[in-house]
């Protein structure tokens, strides 16, 4: 699979999509105005990598903040994700002082029942 | 607040800003301003005068002379301030910003001097001799350009602040018609509104459009406004999300007048605390389904808007616009539902609705 890099904008994050390792990594802001449109590219990719998952499938965030658009977005990529492979896990980068992302993440984990590690930055 | 809203558009103020001045921001304004389509005739010089008072007035006159630190004391009095009215016959654009006194007499001399002058050339002329000698080239270069565009004289005003520094008015009025003739007293309308500003404790204010093509500018304004660098405390990334639901929130459900969504948005402080406020006219068909939304909202205790939140949030559906459904129940969250709204019905289609949060 190609692996697909959209670059960040004022109000979009830098996602790198590498279905070779299985590894998603969006990061930064991301405040798109209509998230259904935007991240668009990103589920057509998961439909794609559904088609020849890896044995793992890591899903990583570095949030700096995101709309309340983009967190159903994100809990959409949880759930497209989540059964794909026989390894699924969530890494969660955010700083030890930042307790709103620390919240965040957590709050998935919990209400989605998956593996997630909040990875400190 | 809508009379507060009822008064600037009555001076034709399509936009105004009050704030933090960086370079970044000059840029965003720019592009806010420009984003407003004028008549044919007003275009092109429009764009041109606009662009050349922001970036000469605040990036060669105020940043170079405006020493304060954002996080001083003296937060609220280092605020600048730019204002756009559009009229039938004319644009006016107008500025505040801070200068060290020691300057005020070398700006006003040479205001007077250059709007004495008759022609492009000599002032062009004049700038050449002084610029080497008095105030910075680049300053002195801004007022040739401001009054080279207008071709009327620059109005101008110097109110001190204390001891060391001066806040310097600046008002430039460009005609469709060349004969037309510079409004007296423009000048101590910028005053006077700079002045209801500081009187409310405001720390940012934005009047304006809230369409599409400004949601990202007008986002960052207030990012620059509040946050250095790339450090963000939780109380920050609240504040900023919260401002991204309610800017979000005007350019979905806003009303649209003559292409654009109006609106105000301000940052303002009471008694040490600090209040997001944003106002904006939804249309009355909308208007009692709302409004039963968010009065159920702030009747709620916080654990039932947090159920609520999680729902809503594990129902992945968003609408083809993008909405999520859930950008006022994360504001009731963040801030354990310290909020308040008023409707105003200002006509028999429209209601003015005002939604002020206390900030993280």
């Amino acid at each position: 699979m190609d692996t697909i890099v959209i670059n960040k904008t004022q109000e979009t994050p830098l996602i790198k999509l590498n279905g070779d390792e299985g590894i998603f990594s969006i990061s930064g802001i991301s405040y798109p105005e209509n998230v259904v449109a935007y991240y668009k590219p990103v589920f057509d990719y998961i439909e794609l990598y559904k088609t020849a998952p890896k044995q793992k499938t890591i899903l990583e965030f570095n949030w700096m903040y995101f709309n309340t658009g983009t967190s159903k977005a994100i809990v959409r990529m949880i759930f497209a994700l989540k059964d794909v492979s026989p390894e699924f896990e969530v890494k969660w980068f955010c700083q030890d002082d930042v307790d709103i992302m620390i919240e965040k993440g957590l709050e998935l984990k919990e209400m989605l029942n998956i593996n997630l590690t909040i990875v400190y930055v | 607040m809508f009379a507060f809203y009822e008064n600037f558009e009555k001076e034709n103020i399509k936009i105004a800003y009050f704030g933090r001045f960086t370079n970044n921001i000059s840029t965003m304004l720019i592009e806010l301003l420009e984003s407003y389509e004028l008549s044919e005739n007003q275009q092109g010089k429009f764009s041109n005068a606009v662009s050349t008072f922001i970036i000469d007035s605040f990036r060669n006159v105020d940043i170079q002379y405006n020493p304060w630190d954002f996080e001083s004391e003296d937060f609220i009095n280092q605020k600048d301030y730019l204002q756009l009215n559009i009229l039938k016959d004319r644009i006016m654009v107008s500025s505040a910003n801070v200068i060290e006194k020691k300057y005020v007499q070398l700006f006003d001399d040479e205001i007077n001097y250059l709007n004495l002058m008759d022609s492009v050339e000599s002032k062009l002329q004049y700038h050449g001799a002084l610029s080497k000698t008095r105030i910075s080239a680049g300053a002195s270069l801004a007022m040739v350009e401001m009054l080279r565009k207008s071709n009327h004289t620059l109005q101008k005003m110097f109110v001190p602040i204390n001891e060391k520094y001066s806040r310097m008015f600046l008002s430039l009025e460009v005609f469709n018609n060349r004969n037309s003739i510079v409004r007296e007293g423009g000048i101590f309308e910028i005053e006077r509104n700079y002045k209801l500003l500081t009187e409310r404790n405001t720390l940012i204010f934005y009047k304006g459009d809230f369409s599409t093509e400004s949601n990202a500018n007008l986002v960052e304004l207030v990012h620059d406004n509040l946050i250095d660098g790339n450090s963000m405390s939780s109380g920050n990334i609240k504040n900023m999300i919260t401002v991204i639901e309610i800017i979000q929130n005007v350019t979905k459900h806003g009303k649209s007048v003559d292409g654009h969504k109006p609106g105000i948005f301000t940052l303002f402080e009471t008694n040490k605390e600090r209040f997001l406020e944003c106002s904006n006219y939804i249309d009355l068909e909308h208007y009692e389904t709302f409004k039963n939304y968010i009065e159920k909202l702030k009747s709620s205790s916080n654990e039932e808007i947090q159920k609520y939140y999680k729902k809503k949030l594990y129902n992945t559906e968003i609408s083809e616009l993008g909405n999520s459904g859930i950008g006022l129940l994360e504001i009731a969250m963040f801030t354990r539902n310290n909020f308040s709204f008023t409707f105003t019905e200002t006509s028999e289609k429209e209601i003015f609705y005002t939604l002020i949060i206390k900030t993280a």
